[in-house]
């Protein structure tokens, strides 16, 4: 098992998983109207790890190569968000998305902008459920696909560009039921983001009277 | 529906095609005018004489769709703008608010689109 970071108490990491929670519940709420059918989705777990340990636990979970969209973050925490699907389902999920828009055989060529759309919409909910409850705005960049495995999205240029100190891992899974589907979501956080992260939630938890 | 004209902007070739896709069901006659980032929406209205319906994403590259929306209005005082995004915090629809034009969520429905366009 790679080793877990204190970076949070308790109190402070329930509390977080509850932001998420929230954030999680929209974006598979917005996946289910993309693709016309149920999502279903886990409790939201996070744990801090490092961005080695990262990789192996993602590595584990995921089974093989990965279709990535990642969109780096600003504002009260800056970092890197990362959506990873099995690469042999995208596909798959492209097509319940576009099967009214495009034709099957023109499917491969929309692969990679309709991940992008779908990355777009689940890692902005995420990310404006924290900014909501922080009370600030964060700003966010384009959309960014690639494919390979789970070290390889994790190490692409614009990831490795960012000062990645810690990795927020948020292991959700949405699993679209009749297709067996299901992905990941991790936040990767700068350096300057830790202090940050801890000094939010105890302002959120104080605006909700409760003692930190 | 008359026939009327609506400006898509969004850098999403498939949200484009999407949108299209219903605009085009919903109100086939319209005159559909797309254009994948602020600078492209004001080349491309800039012989428009009147916009209807105007549809904008707001993280796009170069300017952001509230940007661009701000330009729009001046320029198209009765047009009916709408922001349709991902990006759905608060501050952000506070802006939208502000301004005066829609904020519709993503991801695109068919519902949502026809919402937008049946108030032109």
């Amino acid at each position: 098992m790679p080793e877990e970071l204190k970076i949070l108490n308790d109190l402070q990491l329930d509390a977080l998983a509850e932001v998420f929670n929230l954030g999680m519940g929209n974006a598979a709420a917005s996946l289910s109207e993309m693709v016309g059918e149920e999502v279903e989705l886990t409790v939201p777990e996070i744990c801090f790890v490092n961005k080695e340990d990262a990789i192996k636990l993602l590595s584990e979970q995921a089974s093989g190569d990965v279709s990535s969209v990642s969109q780096g973050f600003s504002g009260p925490l800056g970092g890197m968000a990362m959506l990873m699907f099995p690469i042999d389902k995208s596909l798959e999920i492209v097509r319940l998305l576009l099967e009214d828009t495009v034709s099957l055989d023109k499917l491969t060529e929309f692969e990679e902008e309709a991940l992008c759309e779908i990355g777009n919409i689940i890692l902005n909910s995420g990310l404006s459920s924290l900014a909501d409850v922080f009370g600030q705005e964060m700003q966010s960049t384009l959309p960014i696909f690639s494919q390979g495995s789970c070290d390889d999205v994790m190490n692409t240029k614009s990831v490795n560009e960012k000062r990645i100190d810690i990795v927020m891992f948020l292991r959700v899974e949405f699993s679209i039921e009749k297709h067996a589907t299901a992905g990941h979501v991790v936040y990767l956080l700068d350096v300057n983001s830790t202090k940050n992260l801890t000094k939010n939630i105890d302002c959120y938890l104080k605006k909700l009277s409760i003692a930190v | 529906m008359d026939n009327k004209t609506v400006l898509i902007v969004d850098d999403s070739r498939v949200s484009r095609m999407m949108i299209k896709a219903i605009v085009a069901d919903v109100c086939p006659e319209w005159n559909i005018i797309e254009a994948a980032n602020g600078d492209d929406a004001l080349a491309k209205s800039t012989d428009i004489q009147a916009i209807d319906v105007m549809i904008l994403d707001f993280n796009m590259p170069g300017m952001n769709g509230l940007t661009l929306a701000e330009i729009l209005k001046e320029k198209y005082p009765q047009a009916q703008l709408s922001l349709l995004t991902a990006n759905i915090q608060e501050s952000i629809q506070r802006k939208a608010d502000k301004l005066g034009i829609g904020f519709v969520k993503k991801p695109i429905t068919q519902e949502k689109i026809r919402g937008i366009l049946t108030y032109a």
